[in-house]
């Protein structure tokens, strides 16, 4: 599939499962979280395949010392990539531990049972074993089938067969200032589908992260050069990052259409904010100042570049050629409010930067396919 | 970054801080108070002083004191001591809301009135409210104290009245005796320093001014009295009319191709946000008058 579409590289991921003989476990994956929550989504989708509690199971990513072969983290891949390696590993791990737990119950590897980490035979619930005593049984490795080596840990280099397509839509209420280019937030709502959702918390932060750097995008960030090609925002102090107080209270909610082509059916989270918020943001201010005949305005959209963009705007309008109809169409369309939805399809998650035009073009017309899909 | 190496000395009183600058005026010297301003500038390389003269820890500049019709303020005293001071809100209101929107909690924590004033950061904060307190700046040197009108403070961007021999140790402003007080500031989303800020002290008889000061910084080189806003309100009705007619007034005297002009925003664009915050300031302040032309 990758091939296909151009990419230089395989779109695969480690995911190693090893469950110690005391039943704990460690697994490693070649993601690499910086603040996404990693260590909690994935330590909750062995637990699932398991059935060991979340608070035995530790997560090592990023060190290359530790990890199987990995690709890393990039275009809200970990979860449907990383995290699938991870399940596919841990159903690797259920499989091999049926084995020594059908032996060790003397029952057939049919008639076994999996629940909540208990192997138990089919008819005869009694007759049971958990997962974490057969890791311990597996090291002990005096009563296990032949053919099975001692152990209980498993590897997969998960490939997937297509790109998933989260989609959602956000709409932005804003109200701008004519008279200082100053936008105000009314409301901001971002409905997702990014399938099931493994943490719905993380989830939501994700949007909430992903939106302020949208806004940022839209409103606040520009890399500046003076005529000696000299980076003038080349600090803080120039350079505008939103801080809190430039991020709005969102809405945010969800709707649940699973990927048909990854064994949790997740679809990434990462970039659904940065990719919806611009053009939700830029849309609603635009069509605020329709009244000033602007149709168009480049971000960032600070408070002078709006402003020039209401006085450009009337200058051009037939009836607006002079300061005068500036001021009185300000004063029409203060606290004019406005709204302005914006369809988001997510970059594919597993798309590399190398192939990034081309994704974006699939994810443009599948990402509609998906969208439809998802809202019958 | 690292400043580059410089000799420290901290003094204890102002005698010893002057004596301290006779002793080293062949070299660059600075005064550190709060720091704030001065120890990004030298860690990026834009100062280099050679020797620090740190005046913070100097009791007689500290604190805050009314004494009959003035209040007084140490220059060393730190904006969050002025944002807690009752006696600041009641005597100087429009200084009170500059003090309150200067950076962040840790910048009021540590930064000080008489650093900030006597910096002259045009972007800064405080020099339009100590321009609309009519405040009284008082130094030291080698001959004694000298009192220096707010109006005649500021020179130009980081430059003032104060000699190199000398020191501000204390601010004087009259009471605004139950007048009120507003600050409007478009603060960069970057640093948050003013764009343009405006700060605005009233007294009303009832519906008309009695008595109005206006001053602005952000906007020129360094903070200006925007004396025609002054006189179009001075004597007549308050609200939200006169108001507007006055806030039009407010580049009047003021040269915009001298007006700052930076990234953060063009002279034109100051032009415009001088008269947008100096009705800001000036409605903010109406609207604290209680009477009856908040009534409207």
């Amino acid at each position: 599939m990758a091939g296909q579409l151009g990419a230089q590289a395989g779109l695969w991921e480690s995911g190693l499962v090893r469950v110690h003989p005391t039943g704990k476990v460690t697994a490693f994956c070649g993601t690499a979280g910086h603040g996404q929550g990693h260590e909690t989504t994935y330590a909750q989708i062995v637990s699932d395949e398991l059935g060991i509690p979340y608070d035995d199971i530790e997560i090592v990513e990023g060190d290359t010392d530790e990890i199987p072969q990995g690709m890393g983290t990039y275009g809200s891949r970990s979860a449907a990539v990383g995290g699938s390696a991870l399940a596919t590993s841990s159903q690797k791990v259920v499989e091999k531990a049926k084995k020594i737990a059908a032996h060790q119950l003397e029952a057939s590897e049919e008639d076994m049972e999996f629940e909540n980490g208990e192997f138990a035979v089919a008819g005869a619930p009694e007759r049971s074993m958990h997962i974490q005593d057969v890791a311990q049984q597996s090291y002990l490795a005096h009563d296990i089938p032949e053919e099975i080596e001692p152990g209980l840990e498993e590897t997969s280099f998960y490939d997937p067969d297509n790109f998933v397509f989260p989609f959602g839509t956000h709409i932005a209420v804003v109200e701008v200032d004519p008279d200082t280019g100053e936008i105000e937030f009314e409301n901001y709502v971002a409905v997702d589908d990014v399938g099931p959702q493994i943490n719905p918390k993380i989830v939501e932060g994700q949007v909430h992260g992903g939106v302020a750097q949208g806004i940022g995008q839209a409103l606040y960030e520009g890399a500046e050069y003076d005529d000696n090609a000299q980076l003038v925002t080349g600090s803080m102090q120039d350079y505008t990052v939103p801080k809190a107080e430039h991020i709005p209270e969102m809405e945010t909610d969800s709707t649940v259409t699973p990927s048909p082509h990854n064994p949790l059916g997740v679809k990434g989270v990462g970039e659904a904010g940065t990719i919806a918020a611009p053009q939700a943001v830029v849309n609603a201010v635009t069509d605020a100042l329709q009244p000033f005949g602007v149709d168009h305005i480049d971000m960032p959209l600070t408070s002078e570049t709006v402003w020039r963009a209401v006085n450009d705007g009337a200058a051009a309008d037939e009836d607006g050629a002079d300061g005068e109809a500036v001021a009185d169409g300000g004063e029409q369309a203060e606290g004019l409010r406005t709204s302005e939805d914006e369809r988001s399809e997510a970059r594919p998650e597993e798309a590399p930067r190398n192939s990034e035009r081309r994704s974006r073009e699939q994810s443009e017309s599948s990402g509609s396919e998906e969208d439809s899909g998802g809202e019958d | 970054m690292y400043p580059d190496e410089f000799d420290y000395y901290g003094a204890d009183s102002v005698g010893e801080a002057l004596d301290l600058l006779d002793e080293h005026s062949g070299a660059e010297t600075e005064l550190l108070a709060g720091g704030h301003s001065l120890l990004p500038a030298m860690k990026t390389g834009l100062s280099s002083p050679d020797v620090l003269i740190d005046i913070s820890d100097i009791d007689a500049m500290q604190g805050i004191e009314a004494n009959g019709d003035t209040l007084s303020i140490g220059a060393m005293t730190n904006y969050s001591d002025l944002t807690e001071s009752d006696a600041v809100a009641e005597h100087a209101p429009a200084l009170a809301d500059a003090v309150r929107q200067v950076g962040d909690v840790q910048v009021r924590n540590r930064g000080t009135i008489g650093g900030n004033l006597a910096h002259a950061d045009p972007a800064a904060d405080l020099p339009g409210a100590a321009l609309a307190s009519d405040a009284t700046l008082v130094v030291e040197g080698p001959d004694g104290e000298r009192s220096i009108p707010a109006d005649d403070f500021f020179f130009g961007m980081y430059t003032t009245d104060v000699g190199p021999d000398e020191l501000l140790t204390r601010i004087e402003i009259p009471s605004a005796d139950g007048g009120v007080g507003a600050y409007a500031k478009k603060p960069s989303p970057s640093s948050g320093y003013a764009m343009v800020g405006v700060a605005a002290l009233l007294d009303t008889d009832g519906d008309s001014v009695e008595s109005v000061r206006v001053g602005a910084n952000g906007v020129m080189d360094h903070g200006v009295r925007l004396g025609p806003v002054e006189d179009a309100l001075a004597g007549g009705s308050l609200d939200d009319d006169a108001i507007a007619t006055a806030a039009s007034h407010a580049g009047d005297d003021l040269d915009t191709d001298m007006m700052m002009s930076d990234l953060q925003a063009s002279n034109e664009f100051r032009a415009q946000l001088l008269e947008v915050y100096t009705e800001r300031a000036l409605t903010a302040a109406m609207d604290r008058t209680g009477g009856s032309a908040a009534a409207d």
